[in-house]
Parts: C-alpha cells; structure tokens; sequence
C-alpha cells in the first residue's frame, strides 16, 4: 500500500514544483544582489544577472552611518548566546524544580507560567523600559540579555517541563543515597538527560533573539548594542531604492542563522516539534 | 494544559539505560521522610523574571490605561475616558475588523496548507527532506527580512507586476500594497510563506506516530482516502492539530512586524491591526495611555478567542 | 534540609518564597512607575578644561553621499578648541525623533540634538522642554540673538527659550526645469493653469508630479503648500484661530485644499500607483527625468544637482487660486537643543555658540542647501534660489510660517497625511479627512 507508484511520482513532482516556486523570493534576493548599482535599477528582478559581482556587499559591509552590518552581527552574536546561557540554565533548573515538587504551589507557579502569554506585551514594555532606565541598564549588553532571558523564561521552562516531568526519579534516588547533594544531582544527572530539551529550548529562544525586531528597536536603537535586525531596519531607511544593496545585508545577516540550520537541520525541526510528540 | 504535558511526558525518551520507572503518586503522600530532589529557592530567579518582567509591568501598564500619560512628564487619571473612545470606534473598529481576518485567515491557511503539504510529504517521496527543509527555511528567516523581499516583489514595477504583464494578464497589475482591496491579502501571503513549514513540520511529526497498520487495515476494510483520513488519521493528530492552531492564532492576532514594515499599517488603515495602531499611539504619537489601554483590549480579545478556539476543537474531536 | 513536614498550607520555604516575591513586586512597581527624570538645569554650567567628547546627533542625511553639513563646522570647530570633540551621530530620518524622546527617557541621549520648532511633531522640543529634558537656553544672550523676531513663537515657551535655530527651510515644488522645457511649459501661475499643464504631461506619456502615498511627511508637504495661498493668503492667523476654538478645520478653506488634490488626482496630475509610492521613489523619478516635480524642502535640490551633473534643477513655489495668493511656507523650523541631563553643558554650549555665529549658519545653509538663519534675522534674500526671490523680499507679505509647527500634537499632521493617501486611493472623503483632523487637535497637547 505504502509502495512508490506512479501516484507517488505524481505527488512527488507536484512537490518539487510547489517547493520550487515557493523558493522563488530567495531566487530574486540572491539574483538581485549579485547586481551592481545600474543593473539592479534597469534590468528586470527576473532575469538572471549577466555580470555579477560583489559590489552589493561591500557596499553593505561598509554602509550604514552608524553601527555597521558587522558591529551588529557580533552584537547579536553576544546578546543571543548570554539569552541563551541564561535561559537554558534557570530554564532547567525551574523546570525541574516545578516537576519534583508537586503540589499546589507548584501547580500555581505552572499557571502563572502559561498565563504570562497572554498578558498585554506592547503595555508592559514601557514599564521594563523606564525601570531598566531607572537602575541604568538600557542600551547596555547586560540590560538586554536580561530583558530577554526574562521575558522568553516561561517559554523555556514551558518547553522544559516536557521532559521533566518524564525523568523517573530511580538515578536521582540512587545518587542520594550515595550522599549527593541535591544540586550536584542535578548537575550530573539531570541536566545530561535534558539534552533533548535543551536543544530544542536553545534552538528555539535563541532563534526568536536573534531575530528580534521590536523589542530591539526600542531598547537599543542609537546606543552601542544595537542588534543586527536594527541595523537593517537603518540601513534600509538609509539606502533608498537600492534594491541590491539591502538584499546584500539581508543575505549577510542571514548567513549566520542559515548556516546553523542547514547544520542542525534534524535539531532544529525535532527542536520545533519536540513538545508535539502525541 | 494537564492533559497536554501528561502527553509529553509519555513522549519524552530519556536516552540511556534506565530501569522501567514506575510512578507511583504514592509516594508524594510520605513527605515526611521522602528525599527533596530540589528545593524551592532554585526557583527564585524564575520568580524574580516572572514578576519584575512579566507580571508587575503588566500590571503597571494595565494602570496607565486609566491614565493620560504621554510617555514623558506629568499625567492625569482619566478613569474609562479611553476604553470610551475605544468603544466610540472609527479607525479602532477597522484596526480590530483587520486583527480578525488576518488573525483568522492566518490560522486557517497556515493549518490547511500546511497540513496538505504534510500528508503530501509523509511517506516514500524520495525527496522528502530536502523539500522539508526547503519549506521549512523561511521560518528561521527574521520577519523583516521577508518582509523587505516580498516588498521588493508586490512593488508597482516589481516582479510580480511584471510577470503578470509578460503572460498577458496585465489588467491584474496592481499596486499591491498600496490598494486597499489587495493589501490585506498581500500581508497574509507574506506571514503564511514565513510560516507555514513550522506547520508543516509540526503534522509531519504528528503524522509520524499514526501507525500504518492502522490505515493499510482501514483501507483493506474499504475505507476511502477521505474515510481513512477522517477516522484514523486526523484523532490520531489532535493533540498536533490543536497546539498549531493555538499557536498560530495568537501569532496572527499578534503580528505585528510584518505589517509596519510592509504597509505601516496603510493605506489609509486598511492593514492597520491592533498591535500596529498599539504601536504608533504609544510610541510614535507618544500616547502611552490610550496604547495600553488598546493593549489590554487586545489582550482580552486574545484570550477570548484562544479559549473559543481550544472549546470548538475539543467539541469536534469528541465528535 | 531534609525531612520538613508538609501541610497543606504553604510550607516555611513556601512562604518565604511568597514574601520574596511581594517584595520583588514592590521593587518592580517602585522602578517601573517612576516616570520623567528631575533635571537639575539650574545648576551653574562649570567650564570645562581637558579633553572631552560630546556627541551630535542629526537625521541621516540624504545628500547623495555627500558628508554630513555639519562635519565641516565641527571640524572648524575642532581646530579651535582642540580639547572639544564632537562625534557626529545620525539616524535615520523618520526615526531621529522617536529615538531622541527614548534616549532622552533612558538618560543616555547625545549632548546636543536636532529638533523641530513648535510641537506639532514628534521632533518638536515643546513637550520635551515641558518634561524638563531640555537645558533652558533663556539666559545665555547668543540664543536669543539667533532668533528671528518673526519666529518668536515658534521658538519662546512662556518666555523661555529651550532651542536654537539652524537653518531655515523653504517648502518648495522641486522641479526638473529639463522637462519642462522639453513639454514646453512656463512656471505655472495659477493653480489652474498646473492642472493643464499636467494634461500637458499626461498627454506627452509623462505625470507632471510624483507623490509618495505611502509617505504622510510628502503628502503633508503638499497640503501646506496648497494651504499656503489657500488658507493663509487669506487669513495668516488662522492658526491662532483654530487654537482659540474659533474655527475647525472642517469649515474652512483646508477643504479647498483637499479638494484641490483630488482635481489634480483626476486631471492626471499624479503618477501611476501614486497611493503605494515610497518616499523613495521620489528623487530617482525627478532625477531620471520621469516626472516635471516633486514637494520638497528646498535644500533637496542641492543634493539633485550633486547626484545628476547634466540636469537642470531648481525651486518653485506652488502658485495659488490667483497668481497674487501665492505664499511661501519658510519657518526656521530647523533647530538644535541641549541635553539637560548631559554631562558636558558647558563644551556642549560652547559649540552651540559656536554654531550660531552668523558665518557659521552662513556655512551650514550653504553646506546644507536651505537658507541661513542670518537672512531671516537681518532681512536679506537669499540669492540660491532666484524663483524664490519675489518672496523674500517681501516677508511679511508673502511669506507663511509652518502650519504644522503651531499644532497642539502629532496626530493632527500625521492624520493629514494619511488623510491624503485615503484620497488618492479613494478610501476617504475631504469631510472624513478634515473631521478626523479636528478630532485629533481636540485631544490638545
């Protein structure tokens, strides 16, 4: 029943097709920022370029009047991975904590988590923003990692939970009773079965940081840890109409998360599905 | 919520060897003498983040919605002055008719195709991974990056408008973005291209544990390709169908830069939603009051329709 | 540690746990709600000696990559007082003003920074002056040197005087006079001599303006324009009037104004697609010789000039109804203001002063493209801009300063604008436009 026929064949090149036009934006975000300033203005987006060339990117490595694509790129690069550290280590330990002790409290603490996605982000912000301000934390590297690992932990012990919950307690028992101590059994054992999670939490948190738009706009547009989604969002203000160049940053910020994902493809996508498993 | 993670317990592999666990909820009862495998100070710091970044803010934002501040300087109470002319409508209505249909368009396309494409992929296509992936690309892409593509391609001399003047379909030339009966459609293709693979990929997993002996069984029994689907494969998917669903239907109510990049909410307000127009009043017009105000109604609006959402699935998948 | 009784009640760590996070939210509530900085501008301003940096920050400029106008004085500057540096920052045009009030908010704003006059925009420096964020200026006598006496108020809050103004610039048509003359066309005199003149343009495959719909900066523009000989000819003090309630925008002559954009929408004025142009689109149109004109401040032409070495560029002023109603709008709406909270006022003023010498502002204005403060102050013409001439020779007559300037918030100039794409897309009506106007003015400063 489950052989290759020719319905199979069917399906597959109807597949093909489907994907192949679905990739038709990236076909014109590479084509077009293999052309230089004059084509890219004359020629059509769908011919293909005749003399390409590197000048899109050059431009766009050393535009942008203020942080350049590269100041930005190792901005988010420190930002994204603090997040991540935080995330990942509170995330688990809460989690864990929330799956050992059972009971109201913890069941309390379990809604308070699910019910923080719903609250009014976009009025929250403000408040964050003037108390961050308050201690001086705005626009610093320390401030930002902050905001995010705070913001995106219930996500985190969210998709932690999962496994948590599924740890039977026989290891953790038996290295008690050989006089662990309660943190060193979690370090040793816990954690190291977590590695599934922990995948998926660092794939998935440090995906929506490093893309933050809006967030970053707010906290740090103008200030010296200005993230990369920012500088594109200024450099794009700044190079009216040059449809080449602003696909060169595009192409160049999105080199790092690319290449991460066509790396990690299976963590990624078993990241994203990991909690769904029926 | 407890039905889900009881699921996800279930499916967690925890790698190693290990003894068979047998959970016995007997044992919580002897706390006098069972072992503490954490203590609850560990929990602190994700008390500390709950509070001081999600809750207290919240609560301090949900207060100026009753205020008039303008983000800098003095203010005034203004009590329910703002829910009113929020209520009165006019441009809000429009930003609250488009928050639906793009929010419900949203939902239902990304589920659909994504589904479709999952039950295409499933199963003895050859090139079953490198068109996942393919399709999956997208999703790990920023929302401003799409964005600024798709701009480039909706633009008036752009390739879309080119492509349909060169198979003679010119009268369908558009200013896509910038006429108000194609903007709406136009934001949706963008968000659903960006995201449908995470659904995608979301029902493959799921169509991943319905056993084949199931459907080849059912279909020995005569069942048709719509028969199959409906009863074995689609309750076997629930708990896949219901999270996508959830997911996808906050993100849809919630999008929000897509839209200011796109269209800045034009023309005219005819894509401007809730999160766009929270954002110009709070922070362009430098309204702070009447924006958390808006952000609270969206709130509501959220939680409203994400519980009607999980009760309407719940009710069919009884059924 | 181990074998704590558990009762149903919250354990001891439980509760210690609940009294943590009561105090967390009363730290929370404390930091959050405490909103607008105290400024202490009435500290005396010490001298500074020593190295030290302050920072500039302007809008991007868009001249075609030509530097910063005011890279050449901070350098002059520099040679002066080696000890003072000014590090130039810049944002992107339509963001500068909302990153300036977050800066401002967040106490790590730049020293000195552009403003606009008045309040009606989110650049303006009224509501930044009110919250306390401005340095009062009031007492040093070069500030109010700087201002042109028929600029006072834009400039005086109450008697105070919290910026300093830059340059001046004239909002103008900005016109390929290449193609104008290959359609065989003369400045037009009157409003309805521009609408055949654009059948002209339509008839010869070309649209006469090119308009950004999606930009309510550029359809603004051309409502003040046309409100300059439409309303202002007439009655100069209609803003006061509307300020004292005594007229709205719905029964007045701003419906003409409206009215008027829909006749030059259905005479083939615009060009195609015109409701989902960008703003970007605009220059390349003028510039490749697409279109005869387009609304921009008039320092635009200078960059137009730079960019296309063999076009003819200039500036023209909208004609009116009549070719007598014709007014210029030429605020010296350009401003800079300092920081109160900055940690260098005194090298901060010092540049300032610096800037508002009057060869200074000559040298701004020219590096710039607009006009120099200095003509507006002494009453001279400015002679870059021969088609404006007319006009400033006669200031009082036939110049009107910036609507938008003396508007209570935003909201007013930005319904405006996107009032107009709503025009051209068909969406709304001049009554809808003009009472979602007044609407957004009622709801004051």
């Amino acid at each position: 029943m489950f052989r290759y026929t020719k319905k199979t064949l069917l399906r597959e090149a109807l597949l093909i097709l489907v994907a192949l036009i679905f990739l038709l934006p990236f076909y014109f975000l590479i084509n077009l920022s293999l052309k230089n300033g004059n084509d890219a203005l004359t020629t059509s987006a769908m011919q293909l370029v005749t003399n390409p060339t590197l000048d899109a990117f050059g431009q766009a490595i050393r535009g942008g009047r203020q942080a350049t694509l590269m100041d930005g790129m190792l901005n988010s690069i420190i930002i994204t991975a603090g997040s991540v550290l935080i995330l990942v280590a509170v995330g688990s330990i809460s989690a864990y904590t929330l799956s050992r002790r059972t009971g109201k409290l913890s069941k309390a603490a379990m809604g308070l988590i699910l019910v923080t996605m719903v609250l009014p982000a976009q009025a929250a912000i403000i408040p964050i923003y003037v108390g961050m301000r308050n201690v001086g934390l705005v626009g610093t590297h320390a401030g930002t990692i902050i905001m995010y690992a705070g913001a995106l932990l219930p996500i985190s012990i969210f998709l932690y939970m999962g496994f948590t919950n599924g740890i039977a307690r026989d290891y953790e028992e038996a290295a008690q009773i050989d006089g662990a101590s309660r943190f060193t059994v979690f370090r040793k054992i816990v954690f190291p079965l977590l590695s599934p999670a922990t995948g998926t939490v660092a794939i998935f948190t440090g995906l929506i940081v490093w893309n933050d738009f809006f967030t970053g706009l707010i906290f740090l547009n103008g200030s010296d840890a200005v993230t990369l989604p920012v500088v594109i969002y200024n450099f794009v203000g700044e190079s009216v109409s040059q449809w080449n160049v602003i696909f060169a940053a595009i192409i160049i910020s999105m080199i790092p998360i690319l290449a991460f994902f066509l790396v990690a493809q299976k963590q990624f996508i078993q990241g994203f599905t990991g909690g769904v498993k029926s | 919520m407890t039905a889900q993670l009881e699921q996800k317990a279930e499916g967690a592999r925890v790698i190693g060897r290990q003894p068979r666990a047998s959970k016995k909820n007997g044992r919580e009862g002897d706390r006098g003498t069972e072992r503490r495998f954490a203590t609850w100070w560990w929990f602190t710091p994700a008390l500390l983040a709950l509070v001081l970044i999600h809750y207290a803010p919240s609560a301090i934002g949900a207060f100026f919605a009753f205020t008039n501040w303008k983000g800098l300087g003095k203010w005034q109470f203004v009590g329910w002055d703002n829910f009113a002319a929020i209520a009165e409508g006019g441009p809000t209505t429009t930003a609250l008719i488009n928050t639906f249909i793009i929010g419900i368009s949203f939902v239902v396309l990304t589920n659909v195709l994504g589904l479709l494409l999952a039950l295409g992929l499933n199963r003895t296509v050859k090139s079953r991974n490198v068109i996942r992936t393919l399709i999956f690309a997208p999703v790990v892409l920023s929302s401003l990056a799409t964005s600024y593509i798709w701009k480039f391609i909706f633009e008036q001399g752009g390739p879309l408008n080119e492509f349909l003047g060169s198979v003679g379909l010119e009268s369908l030339k558009r200013t896509w973005l910038g006429d108000p009966s194609t903007v709406l459609p136009a934001i949706i293709i963008v968000m659903v291209w960006q995201n449908v693979g995470l659904v995608m990929v979301m029902y493959l997993a799921g169509l991943a544990t319905v056993s084949p002996e199931l459907e080849e069984a059912a279909s020995l029994d005569g069942a048709s390709l719509w028969q199959r689907f409906n009863y074995v494969v689609l309750p076997a998917i629930m708990p896949s169908v219901v999270i996508a669903m959830t997911l996808m239907l906050i993100n849809g109510l919630r999008v929000f830069d897509q839209i200011q990049a796109l269209t800045g909410g034009g023309p005219y307000g005819a894509s401007e939603t809730l999160a766009v127009t929270i954002y110009k009043e709070t922070f362009v017009l430098g309204r702070f009051g009447f924006g958390a105000a808006l952000a609270l109604v969206m709130s509501l609006i959220i939680i409203i329709l994400t519980v009607a959402q999980r009760l309407l699935l719940r009710t069919s998948s009884k059924g | 540690m181990k074998g704590r009784t558990m009762k149903n009640a919250p354990s001891p760590a439980g509760r210690r746990f609940l009294s943590v996070a009561a105090l967390a939210s009363l730290t929370a509530l404390a930091l959050g709600a405490c909103g607008g900085g105290d400024t202490n501008s009435n500290t005396p301003i010490a001298e500074e000696t020593g190295p030290v940096e302050i920072t500039l920050a302007t809008p991007a400029f868009t001249g075609g990559g030509a530097a910063n106008p005011y890279q050449t004085l901070i350098d002059a500057f520099k040679a002066k007082n080696p000890n003072i540096t000014v590090k130039l920052v810049e944002s992107p045009a339509d963001q500068h003003g909302q990153t300036m009030r977050t800066q401002l908010q967040a106490g790590n704003a730049p020293d000195l920074f552009y403003v606009t006059a008045g309040r009606g925009n989110n650049q303006s420096f009224a509501s930044l002056a009110e919250a306390g964020y401005l340095q009062d200026l009031t007492d040093q006598k070069w500030a109010a040197d700087a201002i042109p006496a028929s600029a006072k108020n834009l400039y005086y809050d109450e008697d105070k005087v919290f910026a300093v103004p830059a340059d001046l610039a004239p909002i103008t048509m900005l016109q390929n006079t290449g193609v104008l003359k290959e359609l065989g066309l003369q400045e037009p005199s009157t409003l309805d001599e521009l609408v055949t003149q654009c059948k002209t343009a339509r008839a010869a495959g070309k649209s006469y303006f090119a308009v950004a719909g999606t930009s309510g900066a550029n359809t603004g523009l051309q409502a003040m324009q046309l409100a300059a000989s439409l309303v202002y000819a007439k009655d100069p003090q209609w803003d006061a009037k509307r300020a004292n309630k005594e007229t709205t925008f719905a029964d007045s002559d701003w419906k003409k104004v409206l009215e008027q954009i829909l006749k030059f929408k259905d005479a083939g004025c615009y060009q195609d697609g015109a409701a989902g142009a960008g703003f970007d689109q605009l220059f390349p149109s003028v510039a490749q010789g697409k279109v005869a004109a387009a609304f921009a401040p008039a320092g635009a032409v200078a960059a137009l000039k730079a960019q296309v070495k063999d076009g003819s560029f200039d500036v023209a002023v909208l004609p009116g109804e009549k070719a007598e109603d014709s007014r210029l709008i030429a605020s010296p709406g350009n401003a800079l203001a300092v920081n109160a909270a900055g940690k260098h006022k005194g090298s901060t003023l010092k540049f300032l002063e610096f800037l508002a010498q009057p060869a200074n502002q000559d040298a701004l204005a020219k590096a710039n493209g607009n006009v120099s403060i200095t003509s507006a102050v002494s009453g001279t013409v400015p002679e870059q801009f021969p088609l404006l001439e007319p006009y400033f020779s006669e200031p009082e007559k036939k110049i009107v300063s910036q609507p938008n300037y003396l508007w209570p918030n935003s909201g007013v100039y930005d319904s405006l604008g996107t009032g107009i794409q709503g025009l051209l897309t068909g969406q709304a009506t001049p009554d809808q436009v003009l009472k979602t106007m007044d609407e957004q003015y009622d709801r004051g400063a």
